[in-house]
């Protein structure tokens, strides 16, 4: 089973699989943000209270989904560097961190958007909201922490901690329209259900699907870059670049 | 031109920074493995 997981997570192996699921997910993604920008702003009814504007919902909410499984994932490769040494980990969470940071920004930006004319306000200081921007913080300083350190060993483990400390703000986003009174409406969408209705659960569900294969195509095609670089001296990166002229 | 009502500014803002952010971000990925192969090339055709 190690054997398995240290060949999987080698660098060569790592590479070559990026290269092959990086088109598949970039189709994916494709075909669902085009069916989920049909059916969501032309199929999809006008909500009775909201009117038109919830429409923003079909991008704001996977943004917000997306931001905190990229996190999660980022939380669970920067552990498997600092607990296992795998290397892969430690890319795995230097790519990540970029892709998370535009689509929390992407979340806040049209929340604010949303707000404006359903609360009358772009921003307010609600346990949400100010979470998920200290998520985008986070996001920033891990970026910035990577580039800040000189030393590639001293700023992969100083941000993997960071990664780690930081991911106690993630129950605190998912749960805080639970423990405290908040503007933010609470969950729409569960593991058990959803209280939306089917022809606007599709686009929503269709949008998800698009922005998740978004992220694992820019993670793909960020990870076989940073592997590159990282993995400028050894053979199968020349043998790499000979087969590429 | 869909008709959105009065939410039809915000509508087409939202969506409008969200493709703009979207496909930003494409061009950085793809920018940032081109520069990584050309600059690797270069190192390697430098090598005796």
């Amino acid at each position: 089973m190690w054997t398995f997981i240290h060949r999987l997570a080698s660098p060569k192996s790592a590479y070559r699989w990026a290269s092959i699921l990086q088109p598949w997910f970039m189709s994916i993604c494709l075909v669902l943000f085009i069916y989920g920008l049909y059916t969501g702003l032309w199929v999809a009814p006008s909500d009775y209270q909201q009117g038109d504007a919830y429409r923003i919902m079909f991008i704001h909410v996977p943004a917000a989904i997306a931001s905190l499984t990229l996190y999660a994932v980022m939380t669970i490769a920067a552990l498997s560097y600092l607990v296992w040494k795998i290397k892969l980990g430690d890319m795995l969470a230097t790519v990540i961190a970029p892709i998370g940071a535009i689509l929390t920004a992407l979340c806040l930006i049209t929340g604010a958007i949303w707000g404006k004319p359903m609360w009358g306000t772009w921003w307010i200081w609600d346990a949400r909201l100010t979470s998920e921007l200290l998520l985008l913080f986070l996001y920033l300083g891990i970026i910035a922490l990577r580039t800040a350190l000189p030393n590639p060993t001293v700023s992969s483990k100083a941000s993997s901690v960071l990664i780690l400390v930081g991911a106690l703000n993630l129950p605190v986003i998912h749960y805080s329209v639970v423990w405290w009174h908040t503007l933010h409406q609470g969950a729409s969408l569960s593991f058990t259900g959803a209280s939306i209705a089917a022809s606007m659960l599709h686009p929503l569900l269709s949008m998800i699907g698009a922005i998740y294969a978004f992220s694992a195509w820019m993670a793909c095609l960020l990870l076989r870059a940073e592997l590159l670089s990282r993995e400028a001296a050894s053979t199968w990166v020349r043998d790499l670049l000979q087969e590429k002229q | 031109m869909l008709h959105f009502g009065r939410y039809v500014a915000y509508i087409y803002s939202a969506y409008g920074i969200a493709i703009l952010m979207l496909s930003m971000t494409v061009c950085y990925g793809y920018c940032r493995f081109r520069k990584t192969i050309k600059a690797l090339r270069k190192q390697h055709a430098s090598r005796p």
